[in-house]
């Protein structure tokens, strides 16, 4: 059984059935892309396992763990941190303090803060030097005293990894992480996202719209296509398959 | 016992800042003259109201306009412990106003609940209603005076006590926010769905900021109480809560040394512009325009005045 696991997740809104009976794996070290058309229901997947929405019927496992229906606070707390598509920063604050607040529900109790506590001392002191650490790692030391709103649109990006990272995560979810980016930052985020798969041993799921990019880092691909799962498997595989060909282009004129 | 130790001696400089207010107010007590002295007293109790109310508007980002209604409670509830004790002496004071606090942050629990699954125009107009409520449910009760007000109330609170518990609710406040853990009380105001995906548990966050808020207005009530000496419902209107969120606004939300000058600032201009008479309050109105006009983001901006060391050290 893979680490974490969606079982035939359905989820309607009214009418609308955005996402239909989608199943998907992620295993530990594993880096599993999403794909699929706009609309096709990435992102509402996400949303799912996240627990931005509860699904309607089918269920969500984390480490063999139920988790569909959880508040996401409980989910990020059990180990699954996300990126947005559209950057969701706390814009005012500065970069440290974006990864201070990643770290936050684990930062020791409110009372020992007021009161000075040596304990709280010391947690403060772990936590500060994790948070440099994890800013060093994404290349944003010099910027760490920026509001995040002042960062470029590439640093704003690694800023939330960064942030998603300080929440201890097994599974991190990332949500189109090179979009808007220039050639160079997208190839320096491929070795990024490798690398902290092998370093952290993390599963990564991540939804990408550049092709090229998808196909050279995942080891798996699922493609969705109004919110169905239409193929699944290996990048080779997935690209020669004919559903995915007609989701992308359009059926074959004849 | 070592940790206890570390405790005592952090926060040795605290407690001996709060004597040394206690004496300095004796002193003032006895030089000052009455007036001065008032306004003096005033900004103390202007600084504990606005920076209770900064950590729910300015720095969780929840808009409130019941500040006035946890004031009164403070003020009714501590008035009606140290009546109903009889006692006269100074040592009632601490009793009365914990009483008094504890009452407004049980009422910050009751209302927060509900409520805060609101956002923005509507948490500010059922915030709004809450504080009316409070306003005519005590206009309506005898016991506590009514209409006729509640008089005879020892005046034991005075500058020592005002800013030392001043003193009190801005370290407090200063500690809990600018912790690591505090820091999601900004993301919060910054993006709720962002900070509930770092794992923050938002409603609990909102809650805890809307009670500790409440605990302060309501402490601050109490000292009202006890300096003035007599209670109206006339001074807890709807007024009284903008009065406040005017002060956190030009003192800059989410800044706390911001909202303390502006609360001093918003408290002497009036007395200032008295030679004006009858066009006081809009030559007042109009400093305020020029002011938001000439610093839109408040006096501070969302930035600190830097603070001793002694307040450990602020996330940054």
């Amino acid at each position: 059984m893979a680490f974490l696991e969606l079982d035939a997740c359905t989820l309607s809104f009214g009418g609308l059935t955005a996402v239909r009976d989608v199943s998907l794996a992620v295993d530990a070290g594993e880096l599993v892309g999403v794909i699929g058309p706009n609309g096709a229901g990435k992102t509402t997947v996400f949303n799912l396992i996240t627990g931005v929405y509860a699904p309607d019927r089918g269920t969500i496992r984390l480490d063999g763990q139920r988790i569909d229906g959880l508040p996401p606070h409980r989910i990020t707390q059990r180990g699954i941190a996300r990126t947005f598509q559209g950057i969701r920063l706390f814009p005012n604050m500065s970069a440290y303090q974006n990864v201070v607040v990643g770290h936050s529900p684990r930062a020791g109790g409110l009372l020992g803060a007021v009161l000075d506590t040596p304990r709280a001392g010391d947690t403060r002191a772990r936590i500060a030097a994790e948070c440099e650490a994890l800013l060093t790692l994404l290349d944003l030391t010099d910027r760490r005293d920026d509001a995040a709103r002042t960062l470029s649109y590439g640093a704003q990006r690694r800023l939330e990894i960064a942030r998603a990272l300080a929440t201890g995560p097994k599974v991190l979810l990332l949500d189109e992480p090179a979009a808007g980016t220039t050639p160079h930052e997208k190839r320096e985020m491929m070795q990024r996202i490798r690398w902290l798969r092998d370093h952290f041993g993390l599963g990564i799921l991540i939804i990408e719209h550049d092709m090229r990019m998808i196909m050279e880092l995942c080891e798996r691909i699922t493609v969705l296509d109004h919110g169905e799962v239409i193929a699944c498997g290996a990048p080779a595989a997935v690209r020669a398959n004919p559903r995915v060909i007609e989701a992308y282009l359009g059926p074959e004129q004849s | 016992m070592s940790g206890l130790a570390h405790v005592a001696r952090r926060n040795a400089p605290l407690a001996l800042a709060l004597v040394g207010l206690g004496v300095l107010g004796l002193a003032l007590g006895r030089w000052l003259n009455g007036y001065y002295l008032q306004i003096v007293v005033l900004i103390g109790i202007n600084i504990i109201l606005a920076a209770s109310l900064n950590l729910i508007n300015g720095i969780t980002g929840q808009f409130s306009l019941g500040h006035a209604g946890f004031l009164a409670i403070g003020a009714y509830v501590s008035a009606a412990t140290t009546l109903g004790t009889g006692l006269t002496s100074a040592a009632v004071l601490p009793l009365s106003l914990l009483t008094g606090a504890l009452a407004a942050a049980l009422a910050g629990l009751a209302v927060g609940i509900p409520t805060l699954r609101l956002r923005g125009d509507y948490l500010a107009i059922t915030t709004l209603g809450f504080g009316e409520i409070i306003r005519v449910v005590i206009l309506n009760t005898d016991a506590v005076g009514g209409a006729r007000g509640l008089g005879g109330i020892p005046t034991l609170a005075g500058f020592g006590s005002v800013y030392a518990c001043a003193a009190l609710c801005l370290v407090m406040l200063w500690r809990l926010v600018y912790s690591q853990r505090g820091a999601a009380f900004f993301a919060i105001r910054e993006d709720e769905v962002a900070a509930a995906a770092m794992g923050i548990d938002t409603t609990r966050y909102k809650i805890l900021a809307f009670v500790i808020g409440a605990f302060w207005a309501g402490l601050a009530g109490g000292l009202l109480a006890h300096f003035i000496g007599y209670l109206h419902t006339n001074s807890f209107t709807f007024l009284r809560s903008v009065e406040i969120v005017v002060m956190v606004v030009l003192g800059g939300l989410g800044s706390l040394t911001g909202c303390a000058l502006a609360a001093a600032i918003l408290t002497i201009l009036p007395e200032l512009l008295r030679f004006g008479a009858e066009y006081r309050m809009v030559i007042y109105a109009l400093l305020l325009i020029a002011i938001m006009l000439i610093r839109p983001s408040g006096l501070m901006g969302g930035r600190e005045i830097s603070w001793p060391s002694w307040s450990s050290t602020p996330v940054r």
